[in-house]
């Protein structure tokens, strides 16, 4: 019966315009960044690698450059001559699988949380929420199978992106730099790891921003069936989270509010001090539970009356 | 006696600390048609919407088939199928497909739903989007999903509503041949008042969240109250009025439209008649009124 009602909702989804308005867009992105972006293959990378230490051992020489920018080039010889001791080719796909990976996700959210917004606040606005909850299904049942198939819409607009990307990406530079290897900072050194590996962990890890948020969507449409505002207030936690939480980090309830957790699961970098992988777990799925919680039990007790 | 299908006992209904539904208790049974008739604000659509779970129950309970809309909700609302206020579909998908969504949800058959769209009339425009269908077939769609899963009880909130007259006079013979022969109980709640007189067996009038009355429909319009107005054509008038308000001070006595109304009983025609006559009036014509739903509906509501 579940698997019924999220084939329900997924139907919904997909004879909405804006579902295909928003996967066109995402397509139109993700080919546009693809041809237009000027990725080309180098002829011989490890030449190249060896003319960017001579620029960069330039630059350090250099009286006028301030430290910041001499820190970064250091980074980057290191790097190179990393690739060039171990004989690891570099591949421009994987700076295009990079950028395009900030594309995808940032569509997919933005998409995620529009489709999340809608889910309930829809039926409430068109009055179709009357017809759906006189079924004989608990109402949490449904609640949860709107959840469900928005997230499920998301990964779907995910996928869609990632399966573009690595194929357009591959018949423009070529498939082999993707299973390829290639160097990565492993805390403060470096090591080989498989491209795609790195690319798809580090996409996963990005998803918990875009995922936490999309339930946050979903709980402030439920509460307020209004889809307005729950995309305002998405779009404003997705966006300007980042500001707001440096404005916080004064104060030592910080600890307490989402993003710096999300920012620390995702990327690692920790904004305070003593962030540990499961402190930041706790935080979040409390919030999670939360967010859950209160759409459940509003939308429980709600007296329909439009 | 039929045993009761929808069990309506003490129901109230309490928003922001304020009374709506005051007490409501009657039975709806089987094979009937239920007009839930008031004015408006009277709290019909409040009770149709507790009825099928969208409003809660603050006191009292309302079960159906015996089981408690509000310990029992899938069970009791799996026998109700409802319109609440206007038929309300996804506009962006077809009739079918909106039909389709709620068969998902009560296991209804691909059969079943070609039936029920033959039954409709929506043969032709059921693959049509629904933002493409007037009214009329929005409120034959909805009628469509109401009885999906051949409900025991029907639930239909001012189903007239844009239906032409043909289309009316379709949906009375068609709920009433349902209650006949499927033993299903039809509730309608309307303020169509020569509709329900010609649609419905039995009627309950709320006003004010209370129940004024619940009555066979040809007991309320005929039943208790004997007199009705009876039209004399006379001349001259005056003299009969004079005549008549004192040989019959308890009656009601009004002149309109060039003739003498009394409110009496059928059998003292006749001897108003011979009266009227033994004292000089002539008599040109005699018209008995008979009262509709209507004329009964605003006594009751207007006391």
């Amino acid at each position: 019966m579940f698997f019924k009602l999220i084939h329900n909702e997924n139907i919904k989804t997909s004879f909405r315009l804006s579902t295909w308005i928003m996967l066109g867009l995402l397509v139109v992105v993700v080919l546009l960044n693809t041809f237009v972006g000027g990725y080309k293959q180098p002829a011989d990378g490890q030449a190249d690698l060896k003319k960017g230490i001579e620029k960069n051992t330039a630059i350090l020489n250099d009286k006028e450059v301030d430290e910041d920018t001499k820190e970064t080039v250091q980074k980057e010889i290191a790097k190179s001559e990393y690739l060039l001791t171990h004989n690891i080719k570099p591949y421009t796909i994987h700076t295009y699988l990079n950028d395009e990976q900030g594309a995808i996700i940032f569509f997919s959210a933005f998409f995620g949380i529009i489709i999340a917004a809608n889910s309930v606040a829809s039926e409430f606005s068109t009055g179709t929420i009357k017809l759906l909850l006189i079924r004989p299904i608990h109402r949490l049942k449904i609640l949860l199978s709107k959840y469900v198939s928005a997230l499920i819409s998301t990964a779907f607009l995910l996928l869609l992106g990632v399966l573009l990307s690595l194929i357009a990406g591959g018949l423009l530079l070529g498939f082999e730099g993707i299973t390829a290897p290639h160097a990565v900072m492993q805390g403060d050194h470096l090591v080989k790891e498989t491209f795609l590996y790195t690319w798809g962990k580090n996409f996963l890890l990005s998803l918990i921003l875009p995922f936490f948020v999309i339930t946050f969507t979903f709980m402030i449409s439920t509460v307020f069936r209004s889809n307005g505002l729950a995309i305002g207030l998405s779009m404003a936690a997705y966006f300007g989270s980042n500001i707001a939480t440096i404005f916080m980090l004064k104060y030592t309830w910080v600890k307490y509010t989402p993003f710096v957790h999300t920012e620390y699961l995702s990327s690692g970098e920790a904004l305070i001090k003593g962030m540990t992988t499961s402190f930041s777990s706790i935080v979040l799925g409390a919030y999670f539970i939360l967010f859950l919680a209160i759409a459940m039990i509003t939308f429980k007790k709600r007296d329909v009356a439009i | 006696m039929k045993k009761a299908i929808v069990q309506i006992k003490d129901l109230k209904k309490v928003i922001r600390g304020k009374e709506i539904i005051k007490g409501l208790t009657f039975d709806i049974y089987p094979g009937e048609v239920f007009g839930f008739l008031g004015p408006n604000g009277a709290g019909k659509t409040t009770t149709i919407r507790m009825m099928v779970g969208l409003t809660s129950v603050s006191a009292g309970d309302i079960t159906i088939d015996g089981n408690s809309i509000q310990k029992n909700f899938e069970k009791a609302v799996a026998k109700v199928g409802a319109i609440v206020e206007n038929p309300d579909m996804y506009k962006f998908l077809s009739g079918y497909q909106n039909l389709k969504q709620y068969a998902r949800m009560v296991g209804a058959t691909e059969s079943r739903i070609n039936e029920i769209v033959k039954l409709v009339g929506l043969e032709n425009a059921i693959h049509n989007k629904v933002k493409t269908y007037s009214l009329g077939m929005r409120q034959r769609l909805g009628l469509a999903q109401a009885l999906l899963h051949q409900p025991s009880v029907l639930i239909l909130d001012e189903p007239t509503n844009g239906l032409d007259p043909a289309g009316i006079r379709e949906l009375r013979d068609y709920l009433r041949k349902l209650a006949r022969e499927e033993d299903i109980a039809v509730i309608v709640s309307s303020h169509l008042l020569s509709e329900m007189e010609l649609m419905c067996d039995r009627i309950g009038i709320i006003e004010q969240g209370k129940l004024v009355k619940v009555e066979d429909m040809n007991e309320f319009i005929h039943g208790d109250n004997q007199e009705t107005p009876v039209i004399f054509q006379v001349e001259p008038l005056d003299l009969a009025e004079r005549h008549v308000r004192e040989q019959f001070p308890n009656s009601k006595v009004a002149i309109k439209d060039n003739g003498l109304v009394l409110s009496i009983n059928r059998e003292d025609i006749s001897e108003v008649s011979s009266f009227l006559l033994h004292n000089g009036v002539r008599l040109y014509g005699i018209q008995s009124k008979a009262k509709s739903l209507e004329d009964r509906f605003l006594e009751v509501t207007a006391q």
